[in-house]
């Protein structure tokens, strides 16, 4: 007998603990009332009210009912099957799971989710809507039909604050965008100078993981990003895969830049939620802080408007320095990390500085700029595929449509008019300038362009604007080892490294290696990794 | 994707499992309700929705194998073609050929209820179905009219047999009657009776959370309910964390200490709850906690009894899974504050005469070992350098390895474990929607990896918890009263609505069969230690075929037989321990043989597979014996036949298949096989290590970087597809564990295939590579098996293999 795992939809239901808690207002379930769910969090409600509301006006006799919690409580209302009236989700989840999951949502139903091809093929000015998503955000096929797209890009990176930034640098004007890690320790060192706080965060919610997984995607590659997911290392299904060296070397630089001794954290950094470091940022206390696209709507409740308001850009992710490592020119014949336990800091640098020449080469872009002699062709092609990578997380913000909704034609106007430039626009409006994961000439928009903030800019140009823009894990991150074994990139939720690095209690620190290894060593067992191959249907014996 | 639906097992055969219910010819019953009667056995379940494969015709006659003194269960299926308004059971006493009478008296009969699967349970399920669970007693559910059976659909018939302590070995058989409506079904029934009696002993300790709270919802909050239940789960050996008492009052806390402790495997001490200024945070009330222990330790004067040997403390309102629920910082403090509040204790006693003897020394150590059980596994955090956490009760799944287990078996302490809401199949689980043997199979796995107890979190979770708290009718509701699993958190149901007390589950029946198991388990370790032998080499055989690394085996779950099979070798290890005092004090494997140490009591006639053998040594009052089985038959095994004073007894351990030489790496053309690194060497060097003359491969890999160190074996497997294993003897000759990973490379897929996964301790292990089942179809031939030793950036290590040995 087969055995049914679905890892992520456990993982879904395992959230929805407080299944169906709260307030759901009474709904009416006929065909002509389109009740959406939706997650009510960082990009707010009222991109969901403001659609509703134009959807109606082009739709006479539909009514859009809408609620939303942060709770998300998808996988109870979707197993309540037709006890529940919801025809559309617009959550904080991943749709696709449940519609991999099959029959093990809900015994009615092989497959809970509504198809929504005729959504994606549906063309607008001769364009179909599925051609219309940015590369980050192509919809997933399963079996051959779409069931869900996502619906916020969710970018993520090191946002900094640019006011202070220019103000400093008037006095050192190395205070500036750092091309790599190295030059962010650097950067550290400079602002502490000048009298002022690096970072802030919360170690207990565990955004750096948006900068390490960047990191080790610029580190390793999109082929071993790729093996990773299918669990191959050197030719064979192997737990190998956990000592992908990108792992390491994406601790040891964010251990570079946040370890406590270093003196680059804000002082709170082990007792503040989330919430009040976002508040010490923007307030200015911590130049940089890892966040995404939804700062700039949640500071709406934060910031005060008459003083202290700081213009915040998000900067091109700094390339891991032990990408030097991969290039023509390294010369010390083992890892980076290893090397530069004993290298000295002059060799370090003049490393560092090779590599942040060819990355201002990289983003002047051809013709503009001049290649660095000392770099082949393979070299620029490794740091421009590193320099194209980003971290998002708008593969976790999507939507699908219950087979058993009662409304399932709206719903899926809704969506088509949500895709519509017209619905891009009032996402747009309504996010103050976050945008829907599809391809729009902003920058040919002047009024919604000139609207928009230095961050929202910078955060566009930074991922949207670039079509290169991709985020390896969302590209190759949904596998039979992912969705049926239960494979993380890290074991459950990351590890919180932050918590290990940035801790005051010399006993609580762990060293990047030691996490790493215990990946390895304890979570990842040999035994283990041999269960989540089977359960993943990866065994020659069944 | 397909629809998955839980499969019946119909064909339980098993030499010694359930009841022998021979059905009626034809089954049938002359023409106006085609009844199929059919029998299962007790590790299984049968849902009430009737599966394709539940036909009468598959279900030929059953039989229960059991000790004295034990309980052991098996079913009966009802499936009729129409409505069956009334069903009751007529039973008859059994006799044996000897004229031995089993008295009817020692059944007892239950009335299966179903509960319907509606939602899956997390990480693994059996499907969505009716399953049965609650044993609602039969002259209860005539009474309220429930004995009723609907067309087409199974009812489950659940009949318990206990085997008095003075009931004489043998086969015992008779008839029980089956009434459907105006109909009467004879079926034939045998229970055999091994010449072993089962200790009345407890070793097993348990916390099995038994909530007032939650008891609540049956309306009966009474302590009679808390009474009733907590006597219920010792019924089936186990233990409610707090004894039925007013656990705030000492002297009512001492007089039930007084009255369950001669009963009861372990319970808990009291705490109170009390907030630590000086942590801002809650705590503990060391006072009375020490009142308390003071308290115990003078009733044990009094009564000449370590009360404290039982006793734990487990602060489940405190720090509860303090990793998850990020109290880490509270439970180093309080853990910490703990042993200290003990050594106090300890030091006080020690400076009183009173506890000067034997006794006082006893309750002393007591004092010191006292179990302050923290659910979690170990962390360096919660361990804190030996200033947090001491005994650990971690989930079932942290022992998936070798490592892990040897951690927790080296770490001179106590530990317990537990599983809630998860680790999932294959870890063994008390869910609803599982493989019932699993929760069999825990008490097995957990007397093998040396855990002292089994906590749960509760037992009468009769709430439907969303987020709120909400009553329900445990009978009737959805069986996931709590996110995640069907059946987690409720082991028996409420008799109020029945006016009898708590009613039973087929789970605790299953928990209860194991925990006995349990026990003979135990008994032999301490029989063959007293005698300077380790029972360890061959109850690892019988581990080895139930599961692996806190993993059931699939076989284990889809047949019952294999289960059967090792529970019978259990019983007969027992039998000729017991009776005989004989012990199997040696098993080695070798590739071609397996060589066996018996010992027996002088004056005992032993047999070894047909043969008279002869003594080679003596230790005592016994006689030691050395066999060696040559594996050069289709079907090999050990049989160990006794006799004395007219009395017999056997004990048979299956060998397998016949064993082959595939490859002995004897000379330099066999050598020639194999390929590694080229910075590694492999020679041919001397075998001695594997207790042979002649060679062995000698693989020495130098220190790796980006690569695993690897050997591969490239000739012709194409024999493979005949045989049931590959193995091979791997010796390390390091201090050290290395992980070992067998992959096959094939030339259906690109990628290399793990066909193995384990851990090589210290010296010799014998690496078997299951080919049974091998996708020859989709995988079309193995061109070379590849073996990766260690992992990447590691040190240059030594192993040596030999003899690749073809089994089956």
């Amino acid at each position: 007998m087969k055995k049914i795992l679905t890892f992520v939809l456990a993982a879904a239901i395992a959230v929805s603990a407080g299944a169906l808690a709260g307030c759901k207002p009474r709904i009416s379930n006929d065909e002509n009332t389109l009740e959406i769910y939706f997650l009510n969090a960082g990009y707010g409600d009222q991109f969901v009210a403001d659609l509703a509301a134009a959807f109606e006006d082009e739709h006479e006799g539909v009514n859009v009912e809408y609620w939303g919690d942060d709770l998300d409580q998808t996988a109870a209302l979707l197993q309540s099957g037709t006890t529940n009236t919801v025809d559309l989700f617009i959550i904080g989840g991943d749709m696709d799971s449940y519609a991999m999951a099959g029959a093990n949502v809900h015994p009615d139903y092989d497959i809970i989710l509504e198809n929504i091809d005729e959504v994606m093929e549906y063309e607008e000015n001769g364009v179909m809507l599925k051609d219309k998503f940015i590369r980050d955000a192509v919809p997933q096929e399963i079996d051959g039909h779409y069931y869900s797209f996502s619906w916020a890009v969710g970018a993520t990176g090191l946002i900094y604050n640019a006011s202070k930034f220019e103000i400093l640098a008037q006095d050192n004007p190395n205070i500036a965008v750092p091309n790599t890690t190295d030059e962010l320790v650097q950067l550290c060192e400079d602002i502490k100078a000048a009298g002022e706080i690096p970072f802030v965060f919360s170690v207990s919610t565990n955004y750096w993981e948006y900068m390490t997984r960047l990191w080790y995607m610029q580190y390793e590659g999109a082929e071993n990003v790729k093996n990773f997911f299918l669990g191959i290392d050197n030719g064979a299904y192997s737990r190998d895969i956990f000592l992908q060296q990108g792992r390491l070397e994406s601790l040891e630089a964010l251990n570079s830049l946040i370890r406590h001794e270093l003196g680059n954290n804000h002082d709170n950094v082990n007792l503040m939620n989330f919430a009040q470091s976002q508040a010490q940022f923007i307030s200015g206390n911590g130049l940089m802080m890892v966040n995404g696209d939804w700062l700039e709507n949640e500071m709406r409740n934060v910031a005060n408007e008459d003083e202290n308001k700081f213009e915040f850009r998000m900067m091109k992710t700094p390339v891991v320095s032990a990408l030097s490592e991969k290039l023509s020119y390294w010369k010390e014949g083992k890892t980076f990390a290893e090397a530069t336990k004993t290298m000295p800091a002059k060799t370090r640098k003049e490393y560092d500085e090779k590599l942040s020449a060819i990355i201002d080469y990289v983003d002047a872009g051809e013709p503009e700029g001049e290649k660095p002699s000392f770099a082949k062709e393979d070299d620029v092609l490794i740091v421009k595929n590193a320099r194209n990578v980003g971290y998002t997380i708008g593969g976790n913000h999507t939507v699908g449509i219950p087979v058993y909704a009662t409304a399932k034609d709206l719903a899926k106007e809704f969506l088509k008019f949500m895709l519509s430039d017209e619905g891009y626009r009032i996402y747009f409006d309504a996010t103050t300038g976050n945008q829907l994961p599809i391809k729009y000439d902003l920058q040919n928009d002047t009024e919604r362009w000139g609207s928009m903030s230095a961050f929202a800019k910078s955060r566009y140009e930074v991922t949207i604007a670039n079509p290169e823009y991709e985020n390896l894990i969302t590209t190759y991150g949904t596998t039979p080892l992912t969705t049926l074994g239960g494979l993380t990139l890290w074991i459950g939720d990351g590890q919180y490294a932050e918590e290990f690095f940035a801790t005051k209690d010399e006993k609580h620190y762990k060293t990047p290696y030691e996490l790493y290894r215990s990946e390895y060593e304890d979570e990842w067992t040999v035994e283990k990794f041999n269960l989540m191959l089977k359960n993943s249907g990866i065994d020659p014996t069944n | 994707m397909k629809k998955l639906f839980y499969k019946t097992i119909s064909l339980c055969l098993a030499a010694g499992m359930i009841f022998s219910l021979g059905a009626c010819n034809d089954n049938k019953n002359g023409g106006e309700n085609d009844v199929a009667i059919w029998a299962a056995d007790g590790t299984v379940r049968i849902n009430r929705n009737r599966d394709e494969d539940d036909v009468a015709e598959n279900n030929p006659v059953f039989r229960v194998s059991m000790t004295r003194n034990e309980y052991e269960s098996a079913q009966i299926i009802l499936t009729p073609e129409k409505d069956i308004s009334a069903y009751s059971v007529t039973l008859g006493d059994l006799t044996s050929a000897e004229g031995k009478t089993l008295k009817k008296e020692n059944f007892s009969v239950y009335n299966q209820k179903y509960l319907n699967v509606t939602k899956q349970s997390d990480g693994f399920s059996t499907g969505f179905g009716w399953y049965p669970d609650a044993l609602l007693p039969m002259e209860t559910a005539e009474e309220y009219g429930e004995n009723t059976v609907k067309a087409g659909e199974n009812q489950g018939i659940w009949i318990t047999c206990y085997c008095p302590k003075e009931q004489a070995a043998g086969t015992y058989e008779g008839t029980f009657t089956v009434h459907c409506d105006d109909k009467d079904y004879e079926i034939a029934a045998s229970v055999t009776v091994y010449d072993y009696t089962l200790t009345d002993d407890i070793t097993a300790k348990s916390a099995f959370a038994i909530s007032r709270h939650f008891l609540n919802a049956s309306g009966d909050d009474t302590l009679e309910h808390y009474k009733a239940a907590y006597d219920l789960l010792l019924d089936y050996r186990l233990a409610g964390i707090n004894l039925p008492t007013l656990v705030e009052d000492t002297n009512y806390y001492l007089a039930s200490v007084r009255e369950y402790y001669d009963k009861t495997p372990s319970y808990s001490v009291p705490y109170s709850i009390k907030y630590n200024t000086s942590a801002a945070d809650t705590d503990m009330d060391y006072d009375k906690f020490k009142d308390t222990i003071f308290a115990l330790a003078e009733i044990s004067l009094q009564d000449e009894k370590n009360y404290l040997d039982k006793a734990y403390l487990y602060l489940g309102s405190l720090i509860d899974e303090p990793t998850m629920a990020g109290t880490v910082d509270r439970a180093v403090r309080i853990s910490h504050q703990v042993e200290i509040t003990k050594e106090e204790i300890a030091a006080e006693m020690e400076s009183d005469s009173a506890y000067a003897g034997a006794l006082g020394a006893e309750i002393i150590d007591a004092v010191r070992n006292f179990p302050h059980i923290v659910t979690n596994r170990y962390t360096d955090e919660l361990y804190n350098d030996g200033e947090g956490v001491k005994y650990w009760v971690p989930l079932f799944d942290d022992f998936n390895s070798v490592a892990r287990q040897e951690f927790y078996e080296n770490s001179g302490v106590e530990y317990w474990w537990y599983g809630c809401i998860g680790p999932n199949n294959p870890f063994p689980t008390y869910q609803l929607d599982d493989y019932l043997i699993t929760s069999r199979v825990a008490s097995w796995m957990q007397k093998d990896y040396g855990a002292s107890g089994n906590l749960y979190w509760d037992t009468c979770f009769w709430i439907d918890y969303d987020g709120t708290y909400n009553r329900i009718d445990p009978y009737t509701a959805s069986p996931m009263h709590f996110p995640g699993d069907n059946g987690d958190g409720y082991l028996f149901y409420p008799g109020t609505k029945y006016g009898i007390g708590p009613v039973a589950s087929i789970r605790l029946h299953s928990i209860r069969d194991g925990l006995e198991e349990y026990e003979i388990l135990n008994e032999l370790e301490e029989n063959y230690a007293a005698k300077g032998y380790d029972a360890d080499g061959i109850l690892q055989t019988l581990y080895k075929k139930l599961y692996s690394n806190a993993q059931v085996k699939k076989e284990v779950m889809n047949d019952p037989s294999v289960f059967a099979a090792a529970r019978e070798e259990l019983m007969e290890l027992g039998v000729i321990n017991q009776t005989f005092g004989a012990y199997i004090t040696k098993v080695e494997e070798r590739s071609t043989e397996a060589e066996f140490g018996v010992a027996a009591e002088k004056g005992v006639t032993v047999k070894i597979n047909g043969e008279a053998v002869s003594p080679v040594s003596e230790n005592g009052t016994l006689n030691e014996y050395v066999y060696t089985v040559a594996l050069d038959k289709a079907q090999n095994s050990f049989v160990l036949e006794l006799e004395k004073d007219g009395k017999s007894a056997t004990y048979s351990h299956d060998l397998g298949g016949r064993s082959m030489i595939f490859n002995p790496v004897e000379t330099q053309n066999d050598l020639s096989l194999f390929t590694a690194g080229e910075n590694d060497r492999l020679t041919l060097a001397n075998a001695s290590m594997f207790g042979y003359e002649g060679y062995a491969l000698r693989a020495d890999f130098a220190a790796t970087t980006d690569v695993t160190a690897e050997l591969r074996f490239t000739t012709s497997f194409d024999v493979l597809k005949t045989a049931k294993s590959l193995a091979v003897e791997v010796y390390n000759p390091s201090g050290a564990n290395i992980p070992l990973v067998a992959f096959v490379d094939t030339s259906g897929e690109a990628v290399l295939m793990q066909i193995y996964a384990g851990t090589l301790l210290p010296g010799k292990t014998v690496v078997e590579l299951p080919f049974d089942g091998f996708n020859w179809e989709k995988y079309i031939s193995v061109e070379s098996i590849v073996f990766r030793a260690g992992g990447k950036n590691e040190s240059a290590k030594t192993l040596y293999f030999d003899n690749f040995v073809l089994k089956g």
